[in-house]
């Protein structure tokens, strides 16, 4: 496998697409930041140091992880190259094996890129104060992993599916869907338990309708938000967001992790089993 | 015998369908073993089974004597190099790129043989170009040169001639004959085009329908598709005779019918028979191809 994994590094670095997603993530890091200093300057009290410190850039990767690898792996059947590993004696263990080491490699290179130069231009642009070390770390390992799982998705599809366009289109659309998920989630957790609205202080403040006046007595009152999830359904969507890898990579980004060793159980889970299972499958795969 | 590659009742279903029905073969070691038959007639499902793209529905193989059954059959497909249906290569990758990823997939320390390599297949001064600029005879030169990276005992070629023009049929046909002769290797060609075939293999497999119609080998087939005269005559008994007084390959078919092999002296012959009271009724010169043997193999041209 060992040779298999040599080989497939020496062909990551001739790849373009890959050299591409490391100068696309570095230019949307410069972007983003220097976007996010003219807006700092221009309101400094309304912008949360929170998300400035976060590296944005994660949130592209996922789109250029699926495109990266998929043009990647896709390459081995729309070249029919796979067969020159299986003919020369590899088994079939050993490639999906050092396909997925050469996919975890990839994405952690661009994973690394985004963090060190989110960190050194918000480092020499706000000079902020970050989390403590142990905060960032987590941090760190809890979007590492939400990548890996990505790649280990993205590995699955490419070695079972035997056209590069399927491969490719299918990643793609995972990579979205999963972002549209993990935004729709967040939005539906992060809905407020309650409403507050401005009402007379006379009569029936939930029916009258706002009608302000000078020298009208105004108070705020606080009505449940019928959106707002409780009991099980909470827990449904919670655990679907913190199982979803961009839900994961939202709360890094937030720079706030709430039950960090569940996201961690999830990442885990879902690269064993789909690793696990993916390889399984390629095993009685009918190469062409 | 030793064989490089030998397969037993091989069988190869896809759904109802069988792909391989039983296929028995023998390839001989240090053989150019011409491997015949129509499109879909089984080739390529047999090639994908050796080169363990693919695994067998029943029946086994062995190359070297190993069974594919065998967990040493990994460390003996190391002896093959194979170009199936298409050239294995990365199109936006340079000719020497290409061969050293096979070089690390194999495992190989060193790059110095790559140069040779790619002089022995032509593409000495190709080695800087992507594969993606190739002529389709670049790029099967460039998967051939791939397979023979590692230095394998045993080359598996399906189709190598597939879509080249005359030109590159004739080198990748010196080149096959020059792996054979100067390095010993052992060659199988899957092919329809017969003509080609005739000129290289040392060895014939008839494929059809998945199954093995027959293995011969070339001297055998040459004397098959060699120039016979029929003729009948009064009695065979004595056209016997006279032929081996001449020393002539002959084959008695019946009482009064036997066939002549290579030229013969008519006017000698038919004073012969006449001292010996045999007369000669009729007279028919036959001429056999590869082409017909393999139609008449098939049963004729409703199976063409």
């Amino acid at each position: 496998m060992l040779n298999l994994i040599w080989a497939n590094i020496f062909r990551l670095k001739k790849n373009a697409v890959f050299w591409g997603s490391i100068i696309v993530t570095i230019g949307f890091e410069i972007y983003y930041t220097v976007s996010q200093l003219l807006h700092y300057n221009k309101n400094h009290d309304s912008v949360s140091m929170d998300t400035i410190c976060s590296p944005a850039g994660l949130q592209i990767i996922v789109i250029l992880a699926a495109v990266t690898l998929s043009l990647f792996l896709g390459t081995e059947y729309s070249n029919k190259t796979i067969r020159n590993k299986q003919i020369a004696g590899h088994t079939r263990a050993g490639i999906y094996g050092a396909h997925l080491f050469t996919s975890l490699l990839a994405v952690t290179v661009l994973y690394l890129t985004d963090w060190v130069v989110s960190s050194v231009l918000i480092s020499m642009l706000f000079k902020p104060s970050w989390p403590s070390l142990s905060s960032l770390l987590l941090l760190f390992f809890q979007g590492w992993l939400s990548f890996m799982t990505y790649a280990a998705v993205f590995t699955c599809i490419a070695l079972l599916c035997s056209s590069r366009a399927a491969t490719t289109a299918i990643c793609i659309l995972l990579a979205f869907s999963s972002m549209f998920l993990g935004i729709y989630e967040l939005s539906k957790l992060s809905e407020s338990e309650y409403l507050e609205d401005f009402v007379k202080a006379e009569g029936n403040g939930d029916e009258l309708p706002f009608d302000y006046e000078e020298g009208d007595t105004v108070i705020v009152k606080k009505f449940k938000n019928p959106y707002y999830l409780r009991g099980m359904p909470r827990r449904i969507h919670t655990n679907i967001f913190d199982a979803n890898p961009y839900g994961q990579i939202l709360q890094v980004l937030g720079m706030e992790i709430a039950k960090p060793r569940r996201t961690i159980f999830f990442s885990l889970l879902f690269m064993i089993t789909i690793s696990g299972a993916g390889m399984a499958v390629f095993n009685r795969k009918d190469l062409k | 015998m030793e064989y490089a590659l030998t397969t037993t009742a091989l069988q190869k279903k896809y759904g109802s369908f069988k792909a391989l029905n039983g296929l028995t073969m023998h390839v001989p070691k240090g053989a150019i073993y011409g491997f015949v038959g129509k499109n879909g007639s089984g080739k390529t499902t047999l090639i994908r089974l050796v080169c363990g793209l693919q695994k067998p529905t029943e029946g086994e193989y062995s190359i070297y004597g190993v069974k594919n059954k065998d967990k040493e059959i990994i460390k003996f497909r190391r002896k093959i190099g194979a170009v199936v249906e298409t050239p294995s290569i990365y199109l936006n990758m340079t000719a020497e790129d290409n061969m050293k990823e096979q070089y690390y997939i194999l495992g190989m320390p060193s790059y110095r043989d790559i140069p040779e390599l790619l002089n022995l297949v032509g593409l000495k001064d190709a080695g800087k170009k992507r594969a993606n600029d190739f002529s389709l005879g670049m790029r099967q030169r460039l998967g051939i040169a791939i397979a023979l990276a590692g230095s394998p005992d045993f080359l598996i070629l399906d189709e190598p001639v597939n879509g080249l023009d005359p030109q590159g049929i004739i080198e990748i046909r010196e080149l096959i004959l020059k792996l054979n002769r100067e390095r010993g290797i052992t060659i199988l060609i899957s092919s329809h085009i017969l003509d080609e075939l005739s000129k290289i293999a040392t060895h014939f497999g008839f494929i059809d329908k998945g199954e093995m119609i027959k293995e011969i080998s070339w001297k055998e087939l040459e004397k098959a598709c060699q120039t016979s005269t029929r003729i009948t005559v009064s009695d065979t008994k004595i056209l016997s005779r006279v032929l081996e007084e001449m020393k002539t390959d002959y084959n008695i078919l019946s009482g009064q019918e036997a066939d002549i092999y290579g030229k013969i002296n008519i006017t000698d012959l038919a004073l012969c028979l006449n001292e010996q009271n045999c007369r000669i009724i009729s007279m028919t010169q036959r001429e056999e191809s590869l082409e017909t043997y393999y139609m008449n193999l098939l049963g004729g041209n409703d199976n063409a």
